[in-house]
């Protein structure tokens, strides 16, 4: 066992004594008493009954990753890095990243990551290059019928999604046997779906991020704003060249409103998939919907700028095609322009319990943004003309005057979920809000704020038009927020967020506020805007149950020149590094598999390789394709 | 700003040559050699790496755009246009509505805003100083620096850069009407430009040198860079394999047509040892991209006076290298663009991460490695800083005006002609007393053409 390892028992050792040794054992019965003297003298007392053996000890939940150091050389720089080694109740796990496949990577007739069209057919540059996402995200395992599949997102535009076929060794290794693009054309395709979860009834749950302003499609005057510049490729999907396509063709081809709402997938017998966009919980920059417990609550986070954080009830357990929806308030309790802020939530309804088919048949009339609303300019201290309300949502949008036309809460709430939500009061001021996972023992939900800026602080400029709710300190390096979960009987459920309150928060080297860089001389010198000791833009996150340890991935840019994944255990508060990712990728889809057929897995993509920066200490070209994979196998943890 | 610039305008790589060429390799030794900077003394190594963060974004970006009788002037159409594929950044809109991250809404570049004061010095210390050569060629800047400038400034009258011996260095000399920018002599620089293919570009089938082999393709590169036909000496197909011309057939080709999209029956590839690549790293000829491991290094030279007539100096300001390290198919280039694009709405006050360093060189982002040497206070080339590389990734990796992130190749005028709106007349004539080399080229032409 390496040194480390020993270390850390011996630290772990008494707080089992102190803390999770075994109930002691029941006294033992009373024996039985003697029988009487005979009268005039006492008879002798019985003998005392024996004691009952002590009770075991309860099988103790040890869960210590060796961590691993921000990598300082060229060399480590360019790898994945895990931790060696991990103490996993009474026994030492080697542990390894394995890379199941790479973007571009050939299986059988399908090459992973090749972008189709609605028709099927490959999507190709005018040299006849493939399309070939370089961004894994999001990757699920599914076991149907005794077999094993992964459904992996890439988020490009268009979108897309493969399914492969997983064969699994005797010790857990994960091989993918066969793959295949998933169809999407019933729904019109797939746009940039980005993070996803696993729903409590084995169903893949996908997200699409950053769907376009419907309002600047209607008066867009080239293809470019009827799209948005970056999804101009979209139109690839229907056979169109964005090249020579006009603003007409574009907005001919193209709906804003299909776009924006929780995809799930569901694998039947045989491989087979079924696709359903779920337009009843609404539209936004969603990032992740995750289910709770109870199968009908479900947060969805946005992600972005002035964005809003929102649950879904659905009607029936297990089915997300009816419900309500709701947006967050946030009160902020902490004093403003603080850091590690805290705050009371409530919950504000948007519209009315709503059907997805109903949704949906506004989509298909061709319902436009200026039929939902009225809009008047905003004027520059950030106020509207009488009869409308002032909103500030998105970046692209900032402030705007709106007024809600008659009988049109429906599509509000479910088109234009963000704006209305801003429009009934609710918060529109959260940033860049990404990962989400709960914790069921402690009855806690941990959400990241992969940057604390914009309308999430005091006053900014991006508070123009809106009410300031949040007032938090500015952190580049963003935060981990913990919500207390409780029952709520007027929305009726057991599973809504009651608080917030900062857990973990970046350390900010250059916040101009109170400077303070890494010294010349030191490695980390000019390369890493906050400290390697914490984390920095937490994006992705999930948590080990019974191990109350929370996994953080990170999105960094500069703020940390090799993105990692840390393991923080929510009882000591020890936070360890135990994977880092070469320069300029991302983590993503970090997700934890307790028992795939006797074996744990840590589940984590690894996302345009040399992609966001450091490109020129790109060597191999082959580099720069994703990794899909993951840490383990490792022994079975439920 | 394409197709503005007119004979007047014109500086010529052979002219600047020409002067290099006539000193000979043996007066470059002449210059001092003591204070070449070494790695610890550069301020990028000791330092932050960017003093000004915004550092991608250079001096030109802040220009006035109104005269000040409020007339506009419109020089950011110089990068900012709508681009050809496979550029996928179309920042046409700058030209109408300049959207910066808040930091670089201030102009950093001081050293413009209030220039340091003229410095009195006589004409004969003055044309002494211009006239000493700077460059070291074969001479490393510094330890880590990732290229040693190996060019001669030589070219024959081909352009083929030679060394003393005669042997060819691989550099071969263009000339390109410049950019609008400090290359114009009225802005009181001129500048060269010289390109080179990897080894295997310059060799035939069996591994052997061949300038014959090189120069049909340089030709095809010319061809897919310029989007035009271009002329070659005449060319038997057959022994290449490769129908040049785009006839159909393999005879003799006279020109390297430009077929896009490519042919599906007759592909145009790169022939001799080159036509044994990977296709899919090291590159083909697909319009508006480069080879992988093409290099392009340019000299931003101080101005000469020579019978009256003002001609680049033997002195350098700047050597400018740059080399694709990684060949992009257009699917991947439009991913990559789009994905930046997503990044800049979403976080429009994010500055853009420059990573590397002045010695290492910084990439572009577009599959180029860029790096550079700059004149210091005692007048040697050092290393630039990775500042001062910084302003070249801003133009050089992001703007609509560029074809796989170059200016000057995609200006460049034939090896084999005069350029076309020179010739015939008296500008031509002009042209070809500053150009011998190319206007000797040019009567070959007009003869192949007959």
């Amino acid at each position: 066992m390496a040194n480390h390892v020993l270390e850390r028992l011996l630290v772990i050792v008494p707080l089992i004594a102190a803390g999770c040794a075994g109930d002691s054992g029941e006294p033992g019965a009373p024996g039985s008493n003697g029988t009487d003297g005979t009268d005039g003298t006492n008879g002798t007392n019985g003998t005392n009954g024996t004691n009952g053996t002590n009770g075991q000890d309860a099988l103790p939940r040890i869960l210590s990753f060796a961590p691993v150091t921000a990598p300082t050389t060229d060399a480590d720089k360019r790898k994945v890095i895990t931790s060696p080694e991990a103490l996993i109740d009474k026994a030492v796990v080697p542990l390894q990243y394995r890379i199941e496949a790479r973007s571009g990577d050939a299986i059988g007739n399908a090459v992973f990551g090749r972008m189709v069209d609605q028709a099927g057919a490959t999507i190709t540059g005018s040299d006849g290059s493939p399309f070939i996402s370089p961004s894994n995200d999001f990757s699920s395992i599914l076991e149907v019928n005794n077999t094993l599949y992964e459904i992996t997102q890439f988020e490009t535009q268009p979108g897309g999604m493969y399914l492969s076929q997983l064969a699994q060794d005797a010790a857990g290794m994960l091989t993918i046997t066969s793959t295949r693009p998933i169809d999407f054309s019933s729904v019109h395709g797939l746009w940039n779906p980005c993070a996803g979860s696993v729903t409590p009834w084995n169903t893949h749950l996908g997200s699409e991020e950053y769907p376009q302003d419907a309002r600047q499609t209607e008066t867009g005057t080239t293809v470019s704003q009827v799209m948005g510049s970056f999804n101009v490729n979209m139109l690839r999907y229907f056979g169109v060249d964005p090249a020579t396509a006009t603003a007409a063709t574009a907005r001919a081809a193209f709906k804003p409103y299909y776009y924006g709402f929780p995809v799930e997938v569901t694998v039947g017998a045989g491989g087979t998939t079924a696709v359903k966009k779920h337009y009843a919980m609404g539209r936004r920059a969603l990032e992740l919907a995750y289910v709770m417990p109870d199968r009908k609550t479900v947060y969805m986070t946005d992600d972005g700028t002035n964005d809003s954080l929102q649950m879904f009830v659905a009607k029936t357990a297990g089915d997300l095609s009816e419900g309500r929806l709701y947006a967050a308030r946030w009160f902020q309790t902490s004093p403003a322009g603080a850091h590690h802020g805290t705050a009371d939530l409530f919950w504000v309804e948007l519209g009315s319990s709503a059907r997805s088919a109903d949704v949906q048949a506004l989509v298909d009339g061709g319902i436009t943004f200026s039929q939902i609303f009225d809009t008047a300019p905003l004027a520059t201290d950030g106020t509207c003309p009488t009869g409308f309300k002032s909103v500030n949502v998105d970046a692209a949008i900032a402030g705007e005057c709106l007024a809600l036309k008659t009988g049109m809460e429906l599509a509000a709430s479910r088109l234009e979920s963000r704006r209305y939500a801003a429009y009934l009061g609710a918060t529109t001021e959260f940033r860049k809000i990404e990962g989400l996972t709960y914790n069921a023992e402690g009855h806690r939900l941990y959400l990241s704020l992969s940057e604390i800026n914009n309308g999430a602080i005091n006053n900014h400029a991006r508070d123009l038009g809106g009410p300031n709710h949040m007032r938090l300190a500015e952190n580049k390096c963003g935060a981990v927020y913990e919500l207390t979960i409780t029952r709520d009987s007027v929305i009726g459920t057991d599973y809504v967020a009651s608080n917030a309150r900062a857990l973990l928060e970046g350390i900010w080297l250059q916040d101009p506020a109170n400077p303070n860089p890494y010294p010349a001389g030191s490695p980390y010198a000019g390369k890493n805007e906050c400290a390697v000791s914490a984390i920095a833009n937490p994006d992705n996150l999930t948590y080990i149950p019974k191990y109350h340890v929370l996994l953080v991935g990170e999105d960094s840019t500069g703020e940390h020149q090799n993105d990692a994944v840390w393991a923080y255990d929510t009882e000591s508060g020890s936070l360890d590094r135990i994977m880092t990712t070469p320069y300029g990728a991302e983590t993503s889809g970090v997700y934890f598999y307790p028992n795939l057929r006797g074996h744990a897995y840590i589940k984590t993509q690894v996302q345009h390789p040399y992609g966001e920066s450091d490109q020129n200490m790109m060597m191999d070209p082959a580099e720069l394709r994703s990794y899909t994979g993951y840490i383990g196998p490792l022994p079975a943890m439920n | 700003m394409r197709g503005l610039v007119g004979a007047g305008l014109l500086i010529t790589a052979g002219a600047a040559l020409a002067v290099a060429f006539a000193r000979g390799p043996g007066t470059q030794s002449a210059a001092p050699r003591a204070n070449v900077p070494r790695v610890s003394e550069a301020p990028a190594r000791t330092g932050p790496s960017l003093a000004n963060l915004a550092a991608y974004l250079p001096a030109q970006c802040y220009a006035k755009t109104r005269r000040a009788d409020g007339t506009p002037r419109n020089s950011c159409a110089t990068c900012h246009q709508a681009p050809l594929e496979p550029n996928y950044v179309d920042d046409s809109d700058v030209q109408l509505e300049l959207t910066i991250p808040r930091f670089a809404a201030t102009n950093r570049w001081t050293n413009a805003l209030v220039p340091p004061a003229p410095v009195a010095i006589d004409d004969d210390a003055l044309l002494a100083y211009v006239r000493t050569d700077n460059y070291r060629r074969g001479e490393a800047v510094s330890a880590a620096v990732a290229y040693v400038p190996d060019c001669m400034f030589a070219p024959d009258a081909q352009g083929w850069d030679r060394d003393p011996s005669g042997a060819a260095t691989g550099w071969r000399a263009y000339t390109a009407p410049p950019v609008p920018g400090m290359f114009w002599p009225t802005n009181g620089s001129a500048g060269d430009a010289y390109i080179r293919l990897p080894e295997a570009y310059r060799r035939d089938a069996s591994g052997a040198p061949s300038e014959a082999i090189y120069a049909v393709n340089l030709a095809i590169l010319e061809a897919m860079i310029r989007r035009t036909a271009i002329a070659i000496t005449p060319t038997r197909e057959a022994l290449l394999g490769v129908d040049l011309d785009g006839d159909g057939r393999l005879g003799i080709a006279r020109r390297v047509a430009y077929v896009w999209p490519p042919s599906p029956t007759r592909p145009l590839r790169y022939v001799g040892q080159a036509a044994a690549l990977d296709r899919t790293t090291a590159g083909w000829p697909a319009a508006g991209l480069y080879p992988t491991g093409t290099e392009i290094v340019h000299s931003v030279r101080y101005l000469d006076v020579d019978g009256g007539r003002v001609r680049p100096a033997a002195r350098m300001k700047e050597l400018r290298y740059m080399k694709k390290q990684r060949w992009l198919s257009y699917s991947a280039l439009d991913l990559a663009a789009k994905n930046e694009q997503r990044e800049k709405e979403q976080d429009p006050d994010t500055l853009r991460r420059i990573y590397g360093d002045g010695e290492r060189g910084i990439g572009t982002g577009t599959g180029w490695l860029m790096l550079g040497f700059i004149e210091d206070a005692t007048g040697t080339l050092r290393a630039q800083t990775t500042e001062e590389t910084a302003a070249c990734i801003g133009c050089h990796g992001g703007v609509g005006a560029t074809t796989d992130s170059t200016f000057s190749f995609p200006r460049k005028v034939s090896w084999m002609a005069p350029p076309r709106f020179l010739a015939p007349g008296a500008a031509a004539r002009r042209w070809r007393r500053r150009v011998p080399h190319l206007a000797r080229s040019g009567r070959r032409w007009r003869r192949l053409r007959k």
